[in-house]
């Protein structure tokens, strides 16, 4: 142990200098670029203008172009080394980063650096620790690093959102890491927010104009979609969604925050395998889901409100709480579900309807008072609710009677309101009212009393997994003809991927959402299923974006960045860091349940 | 006769080839008698000692014979010269100081041993307080570490332990190089009384010290690089002794009574042989002062008087 | 013996004071932010978060000077209070230590006494024994020189999942619930019986050598010499030697069962079992200051703890140690 004590005080000393020594010359430096800034658009556009360079808007992997880029923005090689020179004739010395032990990324970042390499563009990876490179990524102190942190939405707005996030200011923690400032774009995202989600020729519109300035001015490049990791042993379980014809269709994941996006969905579907005998466990083999890759780490709590994915009880948002709506990211539709209906009345004024004969677990009725009181919490305590930005432009919520609700909006960002829809999880007024602050905000909300369609096990729970027992008097068995099957679910949290693999091959384990690499062999060879029977093999997730550092020469330069666009090769991400367990994005970011918002 | 070593030869088993390190070594040990074995470092005194009685790998038995109360030694037999050992034949090593097993007390320890040999501590215990009142140490001894122990104190124990079981003959080697004069001197007077009580029959007594041995040796034997030099009475050789070797080694002693500002101490000129291959003839013959061509010739062990056995060439002839 | 013993507690008090202030300075250190990390994905806007960010500090105590900081944690400790874990907010780091502990201690407590008396008896009998000298130990060397992942993934994969013989994660079948049951406790030690094979084939080769090297050396001591010039029996000489050679490997065992509670990091990643080290790797990781603090806290007074205990036995079991404690105080 005296050995990793001495190791780590040695290595966090070097951090720490090194770090306030980056700050200091990365201030130092911004003060230069801005004067020199100036100087060098004039010259770039007086250039452009002797020889205009046909650039094509939607980037893909071209060195030729990337070069071509490259020479007419005057980045040309003049000491020989194979590696171009600012035009100033300054050298370039970047980095690429993501943390260490990502595996799948720290390939692609070794992919993204070689191909730049190859194009002449001096981009190095380094692999830090998960917090510095945490906070790297917030305080804006990286070159350029990979990013996914935009949810599945119903909504572009939600990817334009992180990618655009203003305003600039000390800590970018949810958005914009790149601190791209363009007065320009952030009204066109703020117009969005402000959009009708029916409106989809409008949304189409700003979309396109937001496409057109970011692939010109490329101040972060959409790289490939992460996929949404599930691979299945259907020997216990069968009926699980795939693309096959006669297949159910909805996502196969247990990830945190995805039961309401299709994950319960799912489980409705599972159909037992005839002759699978009960065994001598505790569950019932033949009634138990066993599932791995949703929680991160043990069991630490069951409260919705607590910051951070909720990924140790992976079940709290959509198995035990429920949201007034779900969302189909294959159909791309939303549907009632707490709620029995929803819509705008007028621009400024939502209402909503909640489904008659909810009970809570303790048998208390779920009604508008519940949903009311949810809503305002955000209003109540801005410090500890993620949702409460919602309350800048929510005037007050009315209870029209039990089962309605009126939501009067002053200037309503209809896009963030419908993904706060289904992405807030209604809680009991009885039970909550009566908590402080911190136990609301820092709780760990013990006995859980939720609506849906799991109860919390507690005599199961283990510091390896979370057991959810099913709740036979669900509301939508009746209401929605809708009916989980497994009666117990076990979540479990493997330590390392070989187990998780081992668990799924031996069919220990029925669903696992880990990232397995190599795992394509597998569905090749028939041991475990997944959605797609080829690559890509996975539905897509997310959007992996390589986010790159605009205070700093010469990413501050458009054509600098729209060049590395050019010459990184997407294809031996796709291909090699992943095996093809992944598809190359679009351009523009959003994910193909979007395309219809591509307007490029 | 108590011992009796006829033509004993031991090598030393080593990767450069074999050491001789006793080359035909015959000499005899009356009862009673407390036989000095003297000779430089190297000569082969503990060789002797160890093949009469722990003769282990790297040591090699050769040749020879070794009767003790007219009973062959197997020497050449680990496991059945453990018949003899401590019973007939002991020793006190020559580290001593470091015998004992320091986790041990030494009564445990002493019990342990002697329950190893099948003999009764019980019965033994009375006899265990006598000889320690013998050589003057407080029976509460038993109770302590060797490390509670003072040098003079650990030899005089190791004394009482190896010689417990009244052994016919007694090795001491080196006992009191590592004293101070006084404890030497009770150390060594305190052989001869075990001698005298008849606790032990006879000793072999090792030393480098010839004032020693003055002092309680019966007789003297003398080796030089591997072989035997001259043996005689202990008067014999400190005042009159044949071998040039043994004439030189008395004569490199301080004498009492001569002042050393008039008279140089000598030693003797050279160095000891390797033993891997020894001179042809007289090993001594290169350092020796009235060396002559005969000396080319290995010469016998002798017996120019009674009880004096001496060997060298030029004694055979002024006695032929 | 007062005086000797009261040293000790001195500088085992101020070992105490220093690791831990190392303790609680190292990760206030380290790069990374962890209100930071608890915030990560917080999909709020700029100004929104930097409320939440304030908001969390204050909870966490860590919207003060950091030698306010530094205080507090001695006025917590002395509570036996660890703080509240980031990455497991808002458990309390006590909580979660001690429900691993129990893992790590049924895990390595026998792991590390078995191995210590089987590879200690092996390692004596093969230093006199030649032939398995020359075969099993430079086997001993392998286990212990093996990439300890390698052999886990190894003995997974191949009584885990090609044998099936035994479960590969967990410390009790998926399907079950804690119980006082024989299929539970059956469970329990099949989940126990890799791991801890695993382990224990590392430290038995490690113990094995040791012993072998340190009994050749006691065998050539000179007291052994002077049992067997006197013709006693080899078993007593061995005896003997075991004895003596045994001592410095207590020390070693010590050690071993000081940083028990650190767990076999590596042994709990390759086999998902619950112990602590996988919380230290988590923490880490996710610069959970109290979960680090808090698990090295517990691996320092062990040490501490196992150092004393050492001392004391040493002082029973070897005569020389007692007399430097008389020459200490004199």
């Amino acid at each position: 142990m005296k050995k990793v004590f001495i190791w780590l005080l040695v290595i966090s000393m070097i951090v720490v200098f090194s770090l306030v020594g980056c700050k200091e010359e990365a201030a130092a430096e911004e003060e230069e670029e801005m004067a020199e800034e100036e100087v060098a658009e004039e010259e770039e556009m007086a250039e452009e203008e002797a020889a205009p360079l046909d650039i094509p808007l939607g980037f893909s992997y071209d060195p030729a172009m990337a070069a071509a880029i490259l020479a007419d923005a005057g980045y040309v090689d003049t000491d020989g080394d194979g590696l171009v020179e600012a035009p100033d004739g300054s050298k370039i010395e970047l980095t690429v980063t993501c943390p260490f032990g990502w595996t799948d990324w720290m390939e692609a970042i070794s992919v993204i650096s070689s191909s730049a390499m190859e194009s002449g563009i001096n981009l190095v990876a380094e692999t830090p620790d998960y917090g510095a490179w945490n906070t790297a990524l917030m305080d804006g102190t990286f070159n350029a690093t990979l990013n996914n942190w935009a949810s599945l939405s119903n909504t572009p707005w939600t990817l334009y959102n992180l990618l655009f996030r203003h305003p600039i200011v000390d800590l970018m923690q949810s958005g914009n890491f790149g601190r791209y400032e363009n007065q320009e774009i952030f009204d066109l995202v703020d117009q969005l927010a402000a959009t009708q989600t029916d409106d989809i020729a409008g949304m189409q519109d700003i979309c396109g104009q937001i496409q057109t300035t970011m692939l010109t001015e490329m101040p972060m490049i959409p790289l490939w979609y992460n996929g949404l990791w599930s691979q299945w042993n259907d020997s216990v379980w069968s009926n699980w969604p795939s693309s096959a014809e006669d297949a159910p269709k909805s996502l196969p994941t247990s990830w945190s925050g995805y039961w309401q996006l299709g994950g319960l969905t799912t489980l409705a579907n599972l159909e037992p395998v005839e002759g699978v005998e009960a065994g001598t466990g505790t569950y019932a083999r033949n009634e138990t889901l066993y599932m791995s890759g949703a929680a991160w780490g043990a069991f630490s709590d069951l409260n919705p409100f607590l910051p951070g994915t909720k990924a140790n009880s992976t079940g709290t948002i959509g198995l035990l709480y429920e949201s007034l709506f779900q969302y189909d990211p294959l159909t791309n539709e939303m549907t009632p579900f707490l709620a029995e209906s929803g819509e705008w009345t007028d621009d400024s004024t939502y209402v909503v309807k909640i489904r008659d004969g909810i009970k809570w677990t303790d048998g208390q009725t779920l009604d508008a008072n519940d949903v009311k009181f949810t809503f305002e919490l955000g209003q109540t305590y801005p410090g500890g609710i993620w949702y409460a930005p919602m309350w800048d432009y929510l005037d007050s919520i009315d209870l029209v009677d039990d089962l309605t609700l009126q939501f009067n909006f002053t200037a309503p960002l209809y896009q963030e309101f419908s993904n706060n829809l289904y992405n807030i999880f209604i809680v009991p007024e009885h039970i909550w009212a009566s908590r402080t602050e911190e136990e609301i905000t820092a709780g760990i909300n013990e006995n859980p009393v939720g609506s849906g369609a799991y109860e919390w096990d507690a005599a199961g729970v283990g510091p390896d997994r979370n057991v959810w027992t099913k709740n036979n008097d669900w509301w939508a068995i009746d209401a929605l003809g809708m009916d989980v099957a497994p009666n117990k679910i076990v979540d479990i949290r493997f330590s390392s991927n070989n187990v998780a693999l081992g668990s799924i091959l031996k069919g220990e384990v029925d669903l696992s959402n880990n990232f397995l690499p190599g795992v394509a062999e597998l569905v090749n060879k028939g041991y475990v299923k997944s959605y797609f029977p080829e690559a890509p093999y996975m539905l897509s997730a997310n959007t992996a974006v390589l986010f790159l550092n605009t205070t700093i020469a010469p990413m501050n330069d458009a054509a600098f960045r729209r060049a590395l666009a050019f010459a990184i090769n997407t294809g031996d991400i796709v291909n090699v860091a992943y095996a093809n367990l992944v598809k190359a994005a679009d351009p523009s970011g959003l994910l193909p349940s979007l395309s219809t918002f591509n307007n490029y | 006769m108590s011992l009796q070593t006829k033509n004993l030869r031991v090598y030393y088993q080593t990767l450069r080839g074999d050491v001789k390190a006793l080359d035909d070594v015959t000499f005899n040990i009356k009862d009673g008698e407390i036989m000095g074995l003297a000779g430089e470092s190297g000569c082969g005194k503990t060789t002797l000692a160890n093949s009469i009685i722990y003769l282990t790998p790297p040591m090699k038995y050769i040749d020879g014979s070794v009767e003790l109360d007219g009973e062959e030694l197997p020497i050449w037999d680990i496991d059945s010269m453990n018949t003899f050992r401590y019973k007939k034949v002991s020793i006190i090593p020559q580290y001593a100081m470091n015998a004992m097993n320091p986790t041990r007390k030494i009564g445990k320890m002493t019990e342990e041993l002697l329950v190893s040999k099948k003999i009764s501590y019980k019965k033994t215990k009375a006899e265990l307080d006598r000889r320690l009142d013998l050589v003057e140490l407080k029976n509460d001894i038993l109770g302590m570490y060797p490390i509670e122990l003072s040098g003079g104190m650990k030899q005089r124990m190791v004394l009482v332990l190896s010689t417990l079981l009244n052994p016919s003959l007694l090795i001491a080697d080196e006992i009191t190089s590592a004293l101070d004069v006084s404890t030497q001197k009770a150390v060594a007077e305190m052989l001869v009384e075990f001698r005298n009580r008849k606790i032990v029959k006879s000793m072999i007594v090792i030393t480098h010290d010839i004032s020693i041995l003055y002092q309680i040796a019966d007789s003297i034997l003398v080796m030089y690089a591997g072989k035997l030099a001259e043996k005689a009475s202990t008067e014999v050789i400190i005042h009159s002794p044949m071998h040039p070797y043994t004439r030189l080694l008395i004569s490199s002693l301080p004498k009492v009574g001569v002042k050393y500002s008039e008279k140089k101490l000598t030693g003797i000129k050279g160095n000891t042989p390797l033993l891997f291959n020894p001179p042809v003839g007289c090993r001594f013959k290169d350092r020796c002062p009235v060396a002559f061509d005969k000396c080319i010739k290995e010469p016998p062990f002798i017996e120019i008087e009674k009880g004096h056995f001496v060997a060298c060439w030029r004694e055979c002839e002024r006695n032929a | 013996m007062r005086r000797y013993f009261g040293r000790k507690i001195v500088v085992y008090l101020s070992t105490f004071f220093l690791a831990v202030t190392i303790d609680w300075a190292i990760p206030r250190f380290m790069p990374g932010n962890p209100i930071l990390n608890l915030l990560t994905r917080v999909a709020g806007r700029p100004e929104t978060v930097q409320h939440m960010y304030n908001y969390y500090s204050r909870i966490f105590g860590l919207d003060i000077p950091v030698w306010k900081q530094y205080i507090n944690f001695w006025i917590a400790l002395f509570h036996g209070d660890l703080g509240t874990s980031v990455l497991m907010f808002p458990q309390k780091v006590t909580a979660i230590i001690m429900r691993a502990v129990p893992y790590d201690i049924f895990l390595l407590v026998p792991a590390i006494l078995l191995s210590f008396y089987a590879g200690n008896k092996f390692g004596a009998f093969a230093a006199r024994t030649k032939w398995l000298d020359n075969t099993v130990l430079p086997l001993g060397y392998m286990l212990t020189a093996t990439p300890y992942m390698w052999l886990g993934i190894l003995l997974a994969w191949s009584l885990g999942i090609v044998a099936g013989i035994f479960p590969i994660a967990g410390a009790y079948g998926f399907n079950l619930q804690p119980s006082l049951s024989w299929v539970f406790i059956l469970s329990l030690l099949e989940h126990w019986f890799l791991p801890f094979v695993s382990l224990f084939l590392v430290y038995f080769g490690g113990w094995a050598i040791g012993m072998r090297n340190m009994i050749i050396y006691e065998l050539e001591a000179d007291y052994s010499h002077y049992l067997e010039a006197l013709g006693a029996p080899r078993s007593l000489v061995r005896k003997y030697a075991y004895r003596n050679a045994i001592l410095p490997q207590i020390t070693g065992l010590a050690l071993q069962l000081g940083v028990v509670v650190a767990g076999a990091l590596v042994t709990e990643v390759v086999f998902s079992y619950p112990g602590i080290g996988y919380w230290i790797l988590q923490a880490i990781q996710n610069q959970d200051y109290f979960l680090i603090q808090g698990c090295f806290l517990f691996i320092i007074i062990m040490v501490l703890i196992a150092n004393f205990i050492i001392d004391i036995v040493y002082v029973i079991v070897d005569p020389r140690t007692r007399l430097g404690m008389v020459g200490g105080s004199a």
